[in-house]
């Protein structure tokens, strides 16, 4: 591999596979993320998507293959390097996992002074930083409990206490879902501009195809084959080269349209057919 | 590769769960130096166990003394002297009653409420949340209530002798025609310091117990809501068996 690429590889992920007792989940998945850019992993629900965010950061071993992050191996690391690499890492959960026994601005400042023993003055800048970076108003949130939040501003905070640690690498676990489509829309606004303000290599995992085009540089497609077989890498590459792919992939065109028959998109470019009286080549929607 | 594993491999493989269970008391130990850091926290969890459960600390052990001094005066059937009705009642209470019956009550109070506490934590990914921020969730969940569970118990437990004690005094008097001093003489005879300590030591394994017990299977759960109700279930019928396992151990060692 060309050295320049080389050094520009911040996540390398080498044929990873997981499975809890007889199920597969994963199968073989192999891919770099780059440094500075936003890589979304799309796929059904259930194809273990965020299992795959779990192993990066290491909540969880897997049962073949190896992540490296900066060239160091995450499965293989001690307690104390695994510490330091997570260090250099975020996570925003789907379900935000803020602390609800704590205030927002505790939310925040709770890991900078227990993990990052940073000293008070410079947490209560990050705290206002943070908050006004997702768009929040510190002095209308920071006394507030997360169950008195909207989900959009929940979704908002656990993304500025994730950003208040400046990792390097943030990851994403579907942070649309369950929200509205403007609140959405906001959300990947503030994830696209974590990645031009900060400069953070991000991991976005979501079924939401609009955010996935917002957001991406580039975009990986995982599915199943078959219930019994794990979920592998179906495509890779930008969002552009997906529209093209897609016409080739029944299952992924079915995906990103959001019709749940593959066999109906063939039916509708019939219906288009006898509308139109046009001739399409169904062959390039069959793999 | 199966055969090729060794013994403690295929032991960990196949009892994950209770290894990682019996692994997290070290890491509990290893981190009571931290916990002065953090005083406050412990400081709110000794509060939680030994004043809020305050009424119901008194009113279980005034229950307690009533009903050991109608058995005892029952079992005594006139064969033997009201005098020794007081002896038997603080012996029976000191050193078996007040640990065992606090411990009990406490399980169904904490190690429930920290299980549910903690496994919904789990369930919705604060715990991953405070691994991932490099927070030590063992270090922060664990080690103060543990502390407080070890700390505040003996406390509850010399609070239960004295109320249990009274209870029994009141009943003797007014239910079963034993004077106040008799029963205070009577106390007095064969009374050993002894006795209280091993109480104590009791109520201290038993705080351990409680609170370790809630915290891990809190920390263990999965599958949502109904992962919570089988944790909360689970740590108070495992803190139940335990409680009685180790007043069998203490007794055996110290008696």
């Amino acid at each position: 591999m060309d050295k320049n690429v080389d050094e520009r590889i911040v996540i390398s992920v080498r044929n990873l596979s997981k499975a809890y007792g007889k199920r597969q989940i994963l199968t073989n998945i192999s891919f770099d993320v780059y440094k500075s850019e936003t890589l979304v992993i799309i796929g059904k629900s259930g194809t273990g998507k965020s299992q795959i965010l779990r192993h990066i950061i290491g909540l969880i071993k897997p049962d073949k293959g190896d992540i490296l992050i900066y060239g160091k191996s995450i499965v293989k690391a001690s307690k104390k390097e695994l510490e330091d690499l997570r260090k250099k890492m975020g996570m925003v959960f789907q379900e935000n996992a803020l602390f609800d026994f704590m205030t927002v601005e505790e939310n925040i400042a709770f890991p900078l002074r227990e993990a990052l023993h940073l000293d008070e003055e410079e947490i209560e800048k990050r705290i206002n930083m943070t908050l006004e970076m997702v768009d929040l108003n510190p002095e209308d949130v920071r006394k507030k409990s997360p169950a008195e939040l909207s989900g959009g501003m929940k979704k908002r905070v656990a993304i500025a206490r994730t950003i208040a640690m400046e990792p390097e690498i943030l990851l994403y676990d579907e942070p649309t879902t369950g929200l509205d489509p403007v609140t959405s829309d906001k959300i990947n606004t503030i994830i696209r501009s974590m990645q031009t303000k900060l400069n953070v290599t991000s991991i976005v995992v979501t079924h939401d195809m609009k955010s996935a085009n917002k957001i991406a540089d580039r975009i990986i497609y995982i599915d199943k084959t078959s219930e019994d077989t794990g979920a592998k890498i179906m495509f890779i590459g930008t969002p552009e080269t997906l529209a093209i792919e897609a016409d080739k992939n029944l299952r992924l065109k079915a995906f990103i349209e959001g019709v749940y028959d593959p066999e109906a998109i063939v039916l509708k470019k019939k219906e288009y057919e006898e509308k139109y009286s046009e001739k399409i080549d169904l062959d390039v929607f069959k793999k | 590769m199966e055969n090729s594993s060794s013994f403690w491999v295929r032991f960990y493989k196949n009892y994950e769960r209770l290894v990682e269970g019996i692994y997290h008391i070290y890491e509990t130990i290893v981190n009571i130096p931290l916990i002065f850091k953090n005083i406050n926290i412990t400081i709110k969890y000794m509060y939680e166990i030994g004043v809020e459960t305050f009424p119901l600390v008194v009113f279980t052990s005034i229950f307690v003394g009533i009903i050991t001094a109608l058995q005892a005066n029952y079992q005594f059937d006139d064969l033997v002297p009201k005098i020794f009705l007081g002896t038997a009642i603080l012996k029976a209470i000191v050193t078996e009653l007040a640990p065992v019956i606090m411990a009990l009550v406490m399980s169904s109070r904490y190690a429930s409420a920290t299980a549910a506490e903690l496994g919904t934590m789990a369930v919705s990914e604060q715990i991953n949340a405070m691994i991932v921020l490099g927070l030590n969730p063992i270090r922060f969940l664990f080690t103060p209530r543990i502390v407080a569970g070890i700390i505040m118990f003996p406390v509850i437990t010399i609070l239960s002798d004295v109320f249990s004690y009274l209870g029994a005094m009141a009943t003797s008097v007014f239910f079963l025609n034993v004077p106040a001093y008799i029963f205070i003489e009577g106390s007095k005879k064969f009374f050993f310091v002894f006795d209280v300590v091993v109480g104590l030591i009791k109520a201290a394994v038993f705080g351990f117990i409680v609170t370790y017990v809630g915290c891990i299977f809190g920390y263990m759960t999965k599958n949502g809501a109904k992962g919570v109700g089988e944790s909360t279930m689970n740590a108070v019928v495992w803190a139940d068996i335990l409680i009685l396992i180790f007043d069998f151990i203490v007794a055996w060692l110290l008696f």
